[in-house]
Formats: C-alpha cells, sequence, structure tokens
C-alpha cells in the first residue's frame, strides 16, 4: 500500500513531456529570416549578423554570433542550399557520408545519424567533433575541440539544404538549445 | 479484507483525482487561427478545395469534424494538401509530355493543357518544373505568375509583424462565382475571368545601385547581398520585360530600391553592406623584424595603409637579419596594400580590446563619408604564358637565396597553369624579396607579407620554417598542444618575457628528430620541439603567398574570396603530387586536416574559414601564452565578445577567379 502510494505521488510529480520548454534564453530576440535567394525562411537571433553568398555547388547563408570567450573561433549557423545544376553536385547520401568520415589529421568522428523531421520534410541529424590548431596561422595558436550540428533536410526532389551549427566544446550545449529552436522555425521554401 | 479493498479504492481515487483534475488543467492544444499574412491565396484556395473551412473566428475545421485544426498540425496538414496537389498536377504533366515522347512538337491541345496546368499550379511546382514549362508560355506571362509566389513576410524594426486583428465578423462563406477578397489581392476562383487586367503595378524593387537601370531579369550568377530582414516577395521581383511576344509594348516604370534596404538598427546585417575600411591597425603589414639579443632596437613601423587604394607610405629603414640583395626598382601596382583578413587582429601595440559589454553584432549605418568610398579603378593585372627557358635564365640570375630557389624550381615544375603562369609571372615581374625565416615571420604561422623599407617598397614575402610546438600535460586532462612564435619582437610587443623554452632560442642544440603527433620535429631536452616544414609544405605556403600578393596587385577587396582562392591553388598543387607524383605530400596535421576538408568536404572548408577570420580577439595572443606558462595567469572570461563582424562584400572578379581555380584543382 506504502509502495503503491509512493509510486502514484512519482507518477504525478513527474513533468510530461510536452512542458519541455525549447525557448530561447531569458533576453533574447529572434526575427525572422530568409535570404534573398527565398530558398527557406528561419527564426534567428536578433543580433546576429547574417548574410548569403555564393557558392560553388549552391548559396550559403552565413548567420554569425558572438566570438567565444577563447576568442578563436566565431559561433555560427551555416546553412548550404545544394543545386543540383551545379557542377560537383552529390547526392545527399554522399553528402552525408563524406561529412561522417572519421579523419584521423583532426581526430575527427562522428555519431550516428538520427531521423528527424524538420519543416515537415525528413531529415537526418548527427554531431561531429573534430580537433583543430586556432587561430587558423596565426601564432600563438592552441588546439580547440570543435563541434559541429549538421542536419540534412531534403528540399525537395534530389536537392538538399544542409544546416550547421559549428562551436567549440566549451560552448556547443550552450547554443544547441537555440540550433534546436531554428530547425522548429525551418521552413524550406523552395523558390 | 474490508479495509485492504478500502485502501485500494482510496489509493486509486488519491491517484485518479488529481490525474484528472491535471488532465482537465492540462490546456488543450492551441488552435490554428487565421490571420491576415498567415495564408497565401493559393493555400487558402487549396485548403478550401480540400473541404476545410474557415470559422468567424479564425478557426480552420476540417470537413465534418468541430474540433478545430491545432496549430501544430496546420503545417502538416497544408504540406500534404499542397504535396497532393503538386503530385497531381506533375502527373498530368508527364501523361502529356509522354505522349510527344518528350520532344518539343506538343500539339496545340496539349500545349494548352500544359499551360492551364501551369498556370493553375504555378506557385507549387518547384523551381525546376517551372524553368521547364516556361516555354510554353511568354515572359510576361511568366512574370504574372512569379507574382503569385508565396510572399516572405517583412518586418520592420527587428520585430516580427504583429498581425492585425481578424476581420472576419460574419462566418465566412466563399462564393463559388464572386471573387474573394483576401489579405493579397482579389482572389478569382477556377473558370472566372477578370474583368481587367491583372498586372500589378510593380513595386518598388532592390537595385543596388540606384543611379542605374534594372536589369533584364536574367539569372544571375553573382553572390547575393545580404539583407537585413525577410522582404516581401513583391520587392523582390524583377520587373518584367516592357514588350512581350503577345503583348504591344508596354514600358514598365523603373522602380527603385526600397528604403528597406537600408540597414536597419538593432536588426540583421544588410545585404551588400561595404564593410568598413579597416583601421589602419587592422591592416597593418608584418611587425618590424625583431633583431637577435646583441641586435640593435628595431623602431616601430608607422601607420600602415588600409585595403583603400592609398599610395604606401614608406617604411623606415629596419635592420633585417639577412639583408635583400640590391635590386633594381620594380614597378609596383598601385594598390598593393598588405591584405589582411577581415578582422584579423592588429599587430600594434595599441590593438582595442574587445568590448566588455554586450552589443549587437550588426554594423551601424556607416557616416556619409565612409559608405561611399573612393573606388579607384583596379590595376588590369595580366601575365604571360609560362616559358620554362626564360624562368631557368630568370632564376639563374635572380637574387635568391640556396634555400629559396628550389622552391621555385619545385613550383615550376609540378604547378600547372593558371597556377604557375600567376604565382611564377608574378615572381618574375615583381621579383619579391623572399627568405625562410621565423622570426621575420613573426606572428604569422606560415608566412608573412611584408614590404621592405625603400621609397619603392619591394615586397618581402616571410616564410615560416618551423613553429615551436609546446605541448603542455596534464594530469587528468589530455595533454594541450601550443603553437608558438619565436619572434623577441612579438614578446616585447605583448610585454611579457622572452620565454626560456630551449626551441625558442634556437642556441641549444635538438636532442633527436621524431615524427611527433604534430609531424617531423626537433625535439629538445626541456620537451619544447620544433617543428621540421617539408620542403612540399613550403612550396604551398610560398604559393599560397604569391597568390595573395596577387589579389593585392589586382587590388580586391574581397580577403574571403582571395584567401579561397590561393588555399585552391596550395591544394592543387598537393593535389598534382598525391594524383599524378604518386607521392603523398608531407604535410604537418593542422594543414592536412585542412587539405582533407578542402578536397572532401569543400563547404565545411568554407565555413571554416568564416569562423576563423572573423574571431580575432584581442585577449587571444595573451590568453593563449597564459594558458601555456608563458605569460602570467589571466582570469578565463566566460562571456562572449560581441565584436561586430561582417564578412567582406565579395567581389565579382575575385570570386571568378576562385571559381576557376576550383574548377581546374578539382578536375583531376
Amino acid at each position: 500500500m506504502r509502495g503503491f502510494c509512493a509510486l502514484a505521488l512519482l507518477l504525478l510529480a513527474c513533468p510530461s513531456r510536452a512542458q519541455e520548454d525549447l525557448s530561447s534564453p531569458a533576453g533574447e530576440r529572434f526575427v525572422y529570416y530568409a535570404p534573398p535567394s527565398r530558398s527557406f525562411a528561419c527564426d534567428i537571433p536578433a543580433d546576429w549578423s547574417a548574410s548569403e553568398q555564393e557558392m560553388p555547388r549552391g548559396k550559403v547563408s552565413h548567420i554569425l554570433g558572438p566570438v567565444e570567450a577563447s576568442g578563436v573561433w566565431q559561433v555560427g549557423y551555416h546553412i548550404h542550399v545544394f543545386d543540383r545544376d551545379k557542377p560537383g553536385f552529390v547526392t545527399a547520401r554522399d553528402a552525408m557520408a563524406f561529412e561522417r568520415r572519421d579523419e584521423k589529421a583532426s581526430s575527427r568522428q562522428a555519431t550516428q545519424p538520427v531521423s528527424w523531421r524538420i519543416a515537415g520534410k525528413p531529415a537526418r541529424v548527427f554531431e561531429v567533433r573534430e580537433a583543430r590548431i586556432l587561430p587558423k596561422d596565426r601564432l600563438p595558436a592552441k588546439r580547440v575541440m570543435l563541434h559541429h550540428f549538421y542536419a540534412f533536410v531534403a528540399s525537395g526532389g534530389n536537392e538538399y539544404i544542409m544546416i550547421k551549427l559549428s562551436a567549440t566544446e566549451d560552448t556547443y550545449l550552450d547554443y544547441r538549445e537555440e540550433f534546436k529552436r531554428l530547425l522548429k522555425s525551418f521552413r524550406v521554401v523552395g523558390y | 479484507m474490508r479495509s485492504t479493498w478500502k485502501s485500494y479504492v482510496f489509493a486509486v481515487l488519491l491517484c485518479a483525482a488529481p490525474l484528472s483534475a491535471r488532465s482537465a488543467e492540462a490546456p488543450a492544444e492551441e488552435p490554428f487561427v487565421f490571420k491576415e499574412g498567415t495564408l497565401c491565396d493559393t493555400d487558402f484556395l487549396l485548403l478550401t478545395r480540400a473541404g476545410y473551412s474557415l470559422n468567424a473566428d479564425g478557426k480552420v475545421y476540417a470537413k465534418d469534424s468541430k474540433e478545430p485544426l491545432p496549430e501544430s498540425d496546420f503545417q502538416f496538414v497544408l504540406e500534404e494538401i499542397r504535396s497532393k496537389q503538386r503530385l497531381k498536377a506533375l502527373l498530368q504533366i508527364n501523361l502529356i509530355l509522354t505522349k510527344s515522347n518528350y520532344s518539343d512538337a506538343v500539339s496545340q491541345n496539349d500545349r494548352e493543357a500544359l499551360r492551364a496546368i501551369g498556370k493553375e499550379n504555378w506557385p507549387l511546382l518547384s523551381r525546376h518544373s517551372r524553368e521547364q514549362l516556361q516555354a510554353y508560355f511568354t515572359t510576361r506571362e511568366v512574370y504574372e505568375m512569379d507574382l503569385r509566389l508565396p510572399k516572405v513576410p517583412d518586418f520592420v524594426q527587428g520585430q516580427l509583424p504583429l498581425p492585425p486583428e481578424p476581420k472576419l465578423g460574419e462566418p465566412v462563406s466563399i462564393s463559388s462565382q464572386e471573387p474573394l477578397k483576401s489579405h493579397d489581392k482579389l482572389l478569382l476562383p477556377l473558370g472566372v475571368r477578370e474583368s481587367k487586367p491583372a498586372v500589378q503595378e510593380p513595386e518598388e524593387l532592390p537595385t543596388f545601385e540606384p543611379e542605374q537601370p534594372l536589369p533584364q531579369p536574367t539569372p544571375s550568377t553573382e553572390a547575393a547581398p545580404e539583407t537585413p530582414a525577410v522582404r516581401s516577395a513583391a520587392e523582390l521581383t524583377v520587373a518584367p520585360p516592357a514588350v512581350g511576344p503577345d503583348e504591344p509594348a508596354a514600358p514598365e516604370p523603373q522602380p527603385q530600391p526600397p528604403a528597406s534596404d537600408q540597414a536597419v538598427p538593432g536588426t540583421v546585417s544588410p545585404i551588400g553592406t561595404p564593410p568598413e575600411p579597416m583601421p589602419a591597425q587592422a591592416a597593418s603589414v608584418m611587425p618590424a623584424v625583431p633583431p637577435q639579443a646583441a641586435a640593435p632596437v628595431i623602431p616601430e613601423p608607422e601607420e600602415l595603409p588600409t585595403f583603400e587604394n592609398e599610395p604606401v607610405k614608406p617604411a623606415p629603414e629596419l635592420p633585417f637579419r639577412t639583408e635583400p640583395a640590391p635590386l633594381p626598382p620594380v614597378p609596383t601596382a598601385p594598390a598593393t596594400a598588405p591584405l589582411t583578413l577581415e578582422g584579423e587582429k592588429p599587430k600594434s601595440p595599441e590593438r582595442a580590446a574587445p568590448p566588455a559589454v554586450r552589443q549587437p553584432a550588426v554594423q551601424e549605418p556607416p557616416p556619409p563619408e565612409r559608405a561611399a568610398p573612393p573606388s579607384a579603378p583596379k590595376p588590369v593585372v595580366a601575365y604571360p604564358p609560362f616559358d620554362p627557358a626564360a624562368f631557368t635564365a630568370f632564376l639563374d640570375g635572380a637574387p635568391y637565396g640556396r634555400d629559396v630557389k628550389p622552391l621555385l624550381s619545385f613550383l615550376a615544375e609540378n604547378t600547372q597553369d593558371p597556377e604557375r603562369r600567376i604565382a611564377l609571372g608574378l615572381v618574375m615581374a615583381l621579383s619579391p624579396h623572399i627568405v625562410l625565416d621565423s622570426i621575420k615571420a613573426g606572428a604569422h604561422g606560415r608566412y608573412a607579407l611584408s614590404r621592405l623599407p625603400g621609397r619603392e617598397g619591394r615586397a618581402q614575402v616571410a616564410l615560416n620554417d618551423g613553429p615551436v610546438v609546446l605541448e603542455a600535460k596534464r594530469l587528468f586532462q589530455k595533454s594541450q598542444v601550443f603553437k608558438l612564435p619565436d619572434s623577441p619582437a612579438y614578446y616585447a610587443e605583448q610585454s611579457l618575457p622572452f620565454p626560456t623554452l630551449k626551441a625558442i632560442s634556437r642556441e641549444a642544440p635538438s636532442e633527436s628528430e621524431e615524427e611527433e603527433d604534430w609531424g617531423m620535429a626537433r625535439v629538445y631536452s626541456d620537451g619544447s620541439m620544433r617543428l621540421r616544414i617539408s620542403a612540399e609544405q613550403l612550396a604551398g605556403a610560398l604559393l599560397h603567398a604569391l597568390f595573395e600578393l596577387d589579389a593585392q596587385r589586382r587590388g580586391w577587396d574581397d580577403a574571403l574570396r582571395a584567401e579561397l582562392r590561393a588555399s585552391a591553388a596550395e591544394f592543387h598543387l598537393y593535389r598534382t603530387l598525391e594524383v599524378q607524383k604518386r607521392q603523398r605530400p608531407r604535410l604537418d596535421r593542422e594543414l592536412e586536416a585542412q587539405y582533407r576538408e578542402w578536397f572532401e568536404r569543400p563547404e565545411d572548408y568554407v565555413d571554416f574559414l568564416v569562423g576563423c577570420v572573423a574571431a580575432q580577439g584581442g585577449q587571444t595572443d595573451v590568453a593563449i601564452l597564459s594558458e601555456a606558462g608563458l605569460a602570467p595567469d589571466l582570469k578565463p572570461s566566460s562571456e562572449a565578445q560581441w565584436v561586430p563582424t561582417a564578412l567582406p562584400k565579395p567581389d565579382p572578379e575575385a570570386f571568378a577567379a576562385w571559381q576557376e581555380l576550383e574548377k581546374a584543382a578539382r578536375s583531376e
């Protein structure tokens, strides 16, 4: 009887999963952002800077945040939109294989991909960890562990979008929830 | 027994009561409420066709359902309806095209059918499908249909638009014969023709140069500019050509750029905002070459030129360790200011400390005099085709040392055009002073570009032939690896004592030469190491430096694309060695990682450069030296530094040159 009541009380005390809050840290403002190419739209922190630039295999939007406390890396979201008409286009499967490939020089290791649904479309998500010497080509420099959060979103046909969060190991967890918020608000406009 | 049952009933009631109360208190899923701007006309029409109805309070109900559609499900429902309609349209198009075996000879009936399908489903089709269907429409029709593409909501002052109150006071009934006045425009039911042409008056369009007429709607291959915010599709549409094949000439008014192109404080950085001219300290050249212990004190160089095409100020006379051989004056390009990456840390002592207060990372609108810097015409740089005999004759008489000539010969033998033509053509044209000296390289990990004293300001490339590596072992953590400069002037500039590491002093002999975790290194008795850079890596660094000199000579302000182009040239050299000569280049570990990243994951390499070039905090050097035990303990700051950063404005010429080298490098 006592155990039964304790179990009942435990059940009541457990918070439901639906109560998990993905909201941003207090004081953060988010703005709706869509690049000039209008290929996607999402919410980004209001005080981050964003720019879209041309790439050989498509377009990329660099959404840059603050310089980290160590001063060697700038946190950012990098959203690559791949165009299948551009030379060098590889399928999402091959691109994921390249991204997840281990590499000895940088001790690059990737986690297993997880299936998600982003913008109502199938997506694969995984994380990568690597060691780099930063700042690049500057002295003094030190070894820094970088964490990348990849999300491959099928945008239609063979085309896909690669969304990436890049941060150092020290601050990766601080931006992970914000990145989830970006993924949640992400929409493939596709025109 | 009875009391046991009672206790069970009590327990169940105890559990059930809060649970039921909890379930009753649990907020029901928020229904989707229609607000102005949340749905475009096409989606609205699709929903109504699929049997969804809109109530007076703006809630959407499925057919024969009394529960409003939850907001979390709405986008999925909408996407499903869109997908169904898109699939239906594509199947119909495929069926029609199959009849003509996908040839251009489509019968008149099929052509009309394709046009009808295209007109009806234009906003739903993908860009590729629309491009294929454009052959069946006139340019004006395509423009009019493009106006129906979904619009992206606009926002003002960095905030999401506040949706106005819904004006639906009565239950909405959609007539099948009358046009529906939606939030955007008149929405005609299918089969009902509009009384007047629905060509909208073109709104103001963004033009990047207001004084020039708007270009024709041809797809641009240039980098799209940044935008401070989402703009409506109407602002981003391109004006149609004045004359269409099926209509008389109707000249459209040339729109002017909208006011939203201007930077809005507190928002995302605007498109094409010209990067602020770099401060003089940021564009500094290589710091003064430090003397040895007994060498005289080197004076600080004067203020250094910026990116602007200003004449290079002559630097004071510096006593270099290796005096360059006298050369006849070499003509230099007008815009040959030293190129530093955006945000690269200035090397002068009065470097600006990062702001302690968190500030928005957006650029304020620059003052008028800085917003429109005088743009001088860029010099036209061309190199003649590479002639091996002429280069050999040049090298025999060139004033280069015994360690530099083999590097140039290596480049002549192993690089291909256009890299060889550009790099060695630059060497023959400018004869830059090239030395292998880690002290002259200063705080640069691979090479440093500077100018020799003198009126002509001859360029100097100082290759770092071996940075010092220090591995700090820890008890419970993985050891940390540091790369350190060995320039006494650098430490004097930082007001730090010169380290006593034997690898830095160069006075103690090394104990052994081993293949360490970070490459071949000479190991000293105190555990410090000095990397031994291979000839291939030195040649690659020289090639990289020559391409950076070439970018300076061409007057490119796009440091990112210039760096990408130089990297492509360098990595192409390694790729040539690996593929053609079956010789894996001996690179240190970090360069090997960059090379693999460039080759296998080019997008990651660009992201890596972007993350590096902007991150140059003022306290970085001292913090790293402190961590290495070479500086007083610095209290680590846990607060991120908000330094206004902006990527350099894309230069079309630099982008095209980068593309050319990338294509050549990856063709193997």
